[in-house]
C-alpha cells in the first residue's frame, strides 16, 4: 500500500475521483498526525503498484498532494 | 396544510415546493448516513464528505466552473456576502454598489463605512446598459476597489448587465462581487467565463434546495480574510486558519441534510434544464405581467419580463392587501422585502410593495385563480 497525503479530505475525494478515471481504485484514509506535524489529514492509499501511476495521474490534473507514504 | 388550497407565488423569499427527490435525500442524509464531513474516515463520515464533495461538483458542472473546490458552503447568501465583502475590503476602500441592493449588501457595507473603515456610493442600476455603465465611471474614485451587485432585483425583477459590468470592471482592475441571490437557477448563469472574483447565491430559492445552505463562489488566486474561525478538520495543531478553499471558509460543521438536499435539488435542475425552467418562468410571468398590467386598480412598479412583481392596490397599505390575499391562500410578500434602496429607486418607499414571485412549480392554473382572487380582493377592499 502507497499513501499520498493530501491537505483535506476534499483534496483526497479529489484525487479519489481523478484516480478512478484512470481505473486505480483508492481509498480515503486517515493520516498520523505525526507524520504532518500539522494534525489532523487525509490522504489516499492506493496498492503499491499503483503508486507510480498515481502519482503521473495526481501531477498531470493538478491534484495537490505531499508527502508519498511507501 | 392543503397543497391545493395554496397559491404560492413567494417563490423569492423561498422557492416550494420542492423536487421529490430533495426531500427524499434530505431524509436518507438524517437517517442513513448522518456522519460529519470532512471529520473521520469511518463509513457515515466518509458518505457524508462524498455527498457534500458531490454537490461541489455539480455546482461546478451547474454553474460552469473547474474547481469544485472554490464553491463554499455557508449559512446563506447574506454570510456568504459578508465573508466576501469584509473578507476582501480594506481600510481606505471605496466601494461601488448598486442602487436596488438588498440590505444583505447595503448593510455590510454601511456597517464598514460606520467604523471608518471604508466609503461607497451607489450607481443606477436601472435603464440602458450603457447608462447604468456611464453610472459607474461616473461614481468611481481613485480607492474604489469593489463593485458589488446584484444580478436580479428581488423588488422588481430587473435584470443587470453582469457581463458588462465584469468586462469593465476588470478592465479597470476592480473587484466584481455578484449577489445571485434572485438568478441561480432561475437564469442560465455561467460563472466559469464572466469573470466575477466572487458569486454568492442561496441554495433554498431558484436552484429549489432547502433553507440552511448558501453557496459562495470565490475565483482561483484570490484569497479572502476570514471572518470566522474555527475547527476545519484539517491542520488542526495549527492556530492559523488553513490557507486553501473550501475549508479556510467553512469553520465548524457543515449541515449535512441541507447540502445533501442541494445536492438532489442540483442533479433535477440539470435533468430539467435551467433554460427549461427560464422558459415556463417567463411563459407564466408574461402571463401575470398582462394581469397586473391591465388591471386600473394596481399600480405598477418596473415590471419586466422577468419572475418578479411589485405592485400596490391603490389606496390600500401593501401589509392589508397581502394580508387579504393570504386569508384567500395567495402566498405574497408585502413590505419593503429588505432592499430600501431597491424601493426608493422605483418610488415605492412610503409603505413598500406587495410582491408576486413566480417559481418552476407554478403553472397556468395559478395564475387563473389568482386572477380571480385578485379580483375579489380588490373590491372587498375598495367597495
Amino acid at each position: 500500500m502507497c499513501i499520498f497525503t493530501c491537505r483535506s479530505m476534499t483534496v483526497a475525494l479529489r484525487a479519489e475521483r481523478v484516480l478512478r478515471e484512470g481505473r486505480i481504485s483508492g481509498e480515503v484514509v486517515t493520516i498520523e498526525p505525526s507524520l504532518t506535524k500539522r494534525g489532523c489529514a487525509y490522504g489516499i492509499a492506493v496498492k503499491t503498484d499503483a503508486c507510480e501511476k498515481t502519482e503521473k495521474i495526481l501531477r498531470k490534473r493538478h491534484v495537490p498532494f505531499g508527502e508519498v507514504i511507501r | 396544510m392543503a397543497r391545493e388550497n395554496i397559491l404560492y407565488f413567494d417563490n423569492a423569499a423561498t422557492s416550494w415546493p420542492k423536487p421529490a427527490p430533495v426531500v427524499e435525500e434530505m431524509r436518507r442524509a438524517v437517517e442513513e448516513y448522518g456522519g460529519n464531513p470532512g471529520r473521520g474516515t469511518h463509513k457515515l463520515a466518509i458518505k457524508a464528505a462524498e455527498t457534500v464533495y458531490q454537490a461541489r461538483e455539480n455546482l461546478a458542472k451547474f454553474f460552469r466552473v473547474e474547481t469544485a473546490e472554490n464553491f463554499i458552503f455557508t449559512m446563506n447568501t447574506t454570510y456568504a456576502l459578508n465573508m466576501i465583502l469584509k473578507g476582501l475590503l480594506h481600510p481606505g476602500d471605496h466601494v461601488l454598489i448598486s442602487d436596488m441592493e438588498h440590505n444583505a449588501v447595503l448593510r455590510p457595507v454601511e456597517h464598514l463605512r460606520a467604523k471608518g473603515e471604508i466609503s461607497y456610493d451607489c450607481f443606477d442600476a436601472l435603464g440602458t446598459d450603457a447608462e447604468v455603465l456611464q453610472s459607474l465611471e461616473k461614481k468611481i474614485r481613485p480607492n474604489t476597489r469593489m463593485v458589488v451587485c446584484l444580478h436580479v432585483s428581488n423588488v422588481s425583477g430587473n435584470v443587470l448587465p453582469i457581463e458588462k459590468i465584469a468586462r469593465y470592471c476588470k478592465a479597470r482592475n476592480l473587484l466584481f462581487v455578484l449577489d445571485a441571490a434572485q438568478s441561480a437557477g432561475h437564469i442560465s448563469l455561467d460563472i466559469g467565463s464572466l469573470g466575477a472574483d466572487a458569486v454568492a447565491m442561496p441554495g433554498h430559492k431558484g436552484l429549489l434546495g432547502p433553507a440552511g445552505v448558501g453557496i459562495l463562489y470565490v475565483r482561483p488566486g484570490l484569497l479572502p480574510d476570514t471572518i470566522i474561525e474555527g475547527g476545519t478538520g484539517v491542520h488542526s495543531l495549527e492556530k492559523e486558519m488553513p490557507g486553501f478553499f473550501p475549508e479556510r471558509m467553512e469553520s465548524g460543521t457543515l449541515p449535512l441534510p441541507a447540502i445533501a438536499g442541494l445536492n438532489a435539488s442540483l442533479g433535477w435542475m440539470m435533468k430539467t434544464g435551467v433554460e427549461a425552467v427560464f422558459e415556463k418562468e417567463r411563459y407564466l410571468g408574461r402571463k401575470l405581467a398582462w394581469r397586473l398590467l391591465n388591471d386600473d386598480l394596481l399600480e405598477t412598479y418596473e415590471v419586466t419580463e422577468g419572475s418578479v412583481f411589485s405592485v400596490n392596490l391603490k389606496g390600500i397599505i401593501p401589509q392589508e392587501f397581502g394580508q387579504k390575499l393570504a386569508e384567500q391562500g395567495v402566498c405574497v410578500r408585502s413590505g419593503f422585502h429588505c432592499a430600501p434602496l431597491a424601493h426608493r429607486r422605483i418610488g415605492s418607499d412610503a409603505s413598500g410593495t406587495v410582491r408576486f414571485s413566480i417559481g418552476y412549480f407554478n403553472t397556468e392554473n395559478d395564475i387563473k385563480k389568482l386572477d380571480r382572487i385578485l379580483s375579489r380582493v380588490e373590491l372587498d377592499l375598495l367597495i
